[in-house]
């Protein structure tokens, strides 16, 4: 026993040297670091540890214990027809941003990179629907959709195209796709601006080399630009993918989700899920299986178009 | 942001039509929205012309005094500013720690700042809620700021990394044989460097803040925590019917906005294009 006691003080001062030192060559990351992560921690890490914990429940938001049902929640909504159609509706508006949203910023940045004076002009211009909130684009598409007052159709009644006439938001088979067209309206600047960055990263010595030998604009589009995008087309599809994943604040600000479920994404489904009818723990599951399925896809993604990349 | 190169010399007048034609388009609904912002109701369900017969700003008045609007926007202002400078303020040193200290090769915990970026916080937002009701921040602007910068910071921190990875070493060498602390190099050498960063960062939290909703329309209930776009959604559920009164609201929000990006245009485009280009 004295022995032990004995010995016990040289250890205890060797861990204290060790972390003296360790201090030492350190302190000056860890202070610089501690308040991201304390933020970090609080908002973002310790919520995705509850979402875990309360989907583990059938906790209604105002019982006062958790009561833990297994995975109860997660057989539930993976053989719910409710959210599994709402997976199947991001997986329409994944592939209505990637056309519009993606696709006629990628147009647009090319033309703006090809049409010599006005660059900066258009750049600016064709960005403004980008500097808007969320609430605000759901707002104005409102009510260009508007039944009566409505843009779109005083026009096509105006041209004499009665017939195509609609309630845009109220059908039930063409809210999203409405939304849809209003969300790429949003986006497609935010794309644009990263495709014209990527097309400025361009070595000049190719397009001076194309012009030497006299190519169309055409050519050095498809030939140069297109083909040096690579690594920009990784980045914007990957981002494409994770916003739509996502998407909500267009839908909540036309829709909430609506007629019925016919617009109801799945951040829509986990809204409503917890904050209207009260069902926490299924919210909780639906909105980590969402977690999932996104960080999921970036990274295999990344992965596959590193290696694709790699061989060209 | 560099000037954008030129990729052609001459401008090509079928691009340029083509770029004024999509552009105009895109443009169309800004248009409309201010257009009818002058027109009061009848003239709106009955007129087939674009610009009102007569310039009434009868409905700027009924939307600024019907639905708070001075209120909305110094909350928002308040909102976008505080966000944005403990944001900076919290990222700005991480992501030096990560570019130029010992903690470089901690590659695990900046996977983890990764990993935050890719994260959406729709996943975790029902959580997120009832931890900041149980902090008693619902309903108080401070909720959605301290929310708003911890969701923010791992990009932040991205940001800030690929910034100060590009200045060169050799500076705070040259500091260090010289006799400056640690704390000396980054406050006075470091951070004045990386003020083209600090500032693209800042715009864009101001933006990004400025027009939040997401998180906005579960914390902001009252009238007077209500921010542009939870007032605006407000107004327009109040004024069904008064659309020159929502018009008018309508183009009341959407002034500010494309008036920070005009001023502010440099370096919210060069922090987007940092954010998604840099390694």
């Amino acid at each position: 026993m004295t022995m032990g006691a004995h010995l016990q003080v040289p250890v205890a001062s060797a861990r204290e040297r060790r972390l003296t030192r360790l201090w030492n060559a350190y302190h000056v990351p860890i202070i610089l670091l501690a308040p991201s992560l304390l933020f970090y921690a609080v908002f973002v890490l310790l919520p995705l540890g509850k979402a875990f914990q309360f989907s583990l429940t059938d906790w209604d938001g105002l019982a006062a214990d958790l009561n833990y049902v297994g995975v109860e929640n997660y057989t539930y909504i993976w053989t719910d027809s409710r959210f599994l159609d709402s997976l199947w509706r991001n997986v329409i508006w994944w592939v209505m941003h990637v056309v519009l949203a993606v696709g006629g910023g990628l147009v647009l940045a090319i033309l703006i990179s090809e049409v010599g004076r006005g660059r900066f002009f258009f750049r600016t211009v064709a960005f403004f629907p980008h500097v808007l909130s969320l609430a605000v684009v759901g707002v104005i598409w409102g009510q260009l959709y508007h039944p009566s007052i409505g843009l779109i159709n005083t026009t096509l009644r105006r041209t004499g195209l009665d017939e195509l006439v609609r309630v845009w938001l109220g059908d039930p088979g063409l809210a999203l796709y409405s939304v849809g067209v209003a969300s790429g309206w949003q986006a497609y600047g935010f794309y644009m601006v990263i495709f014209l960055a990527g097309i400025q990263s361009i070595d000049p010595q190719l397009y001076e080399a194309a012009r030497v030998d006299g190519a169309s604009a055409w050519r050095r589009v498809w030939d140069i630009t297109i083909p040096s995008l690579h690594n920009t087309m990784t980045v914007v599809l990957t981002l494409a993918f994770i916003s739509a994943m996502k998407g909500f604040g267009t839908v909540w600000a036309m829709t909430q989700g609506g007629p019925g479920y016919a617009s109801e994404l799945v951040a829509v489904y986990v809204w409503r899920s917890a904050f209207q009818t009260g069902v926490i723990g299924r919210a909780s599951a639906a909105g980590l299986s969402m977690a999932v399925i996104v960080i999921a896809f970036s990274f295999i993604f990344n992965r596959w178009r590193d290696r694709v990349g790699s061989h060209t | 942001m560099k000037p954008l190169r030129r990729l052609s010399q001459e401008t090509n007048p079928v691009i340029f039509t083509a770029l004024l034609v999509i552009t105009t388009i895109s443009l169309i609904p800004f248009l409309w929205v201010i257009a009818n912002a002058f027109k009061d109701n009848t003239e709106i369900f009955g007129s087939a012309s674009l610009l009102p017969d007569a310039w009434k700003v009868e409905n700027f008045r009924k939307a600024w005094m019907g639905g708070q609007f001075g209120v909305y926007f110094l909350n928002t202002f308040i909102v976008a500013l505080a966000t944005t400078a403990i944001s900076v303020a919290v990222a700005a040193p991480a992501g030096y720690a990560f570019a130029k200290t010992q903690l470089r090769h901690a590659s695990a915990l900046f996977y983890l700042y990764l990993f935050g970026i890719t994260l959406p916080i729709e996943s975790i937002i029902v959580p997120l809620f009832y931890q900041i009701k149980d902090m008693g921040l619902v309903n108080s602007l401070w909720g959605l700021i301290l929310a708003l910068v911890g969701t923010g910071v791992p990009f932040g921190v991205y940001l800030m990394r690929s910034f100060f990875r590009d200045l060169p070493d050799a500076l705070a060498e040259a500091a260090r044989i010289d006799g400056a602390s640690e704390w000396g190099i980054f406050f006075r050498i470091m951070m004045p460097l990386a003020k083209p960063g600090l500032l693209a960062l800042g715009v864009f939290s101001f933006l990004s803040a400025w027009n939040e909703f997401f998180l906005s329309i579960l914390l902001l209930l009252n009238d007077d925590t209500r921010t542009i776009p939870i007032g605006l959604v407000q107004f327009r559920e109040q004024n069904m019917s008064d659309y020159g009164a929502l018009f008018a609201a309508i183009t009341l929000a959407i002034i500010p906005s494309i008036l920070i990006y005009i001023v502010l245009q440099r370096q919210f485009i060069s922090g987007l294009a940092a954010g998604a280009t840099k390694g």
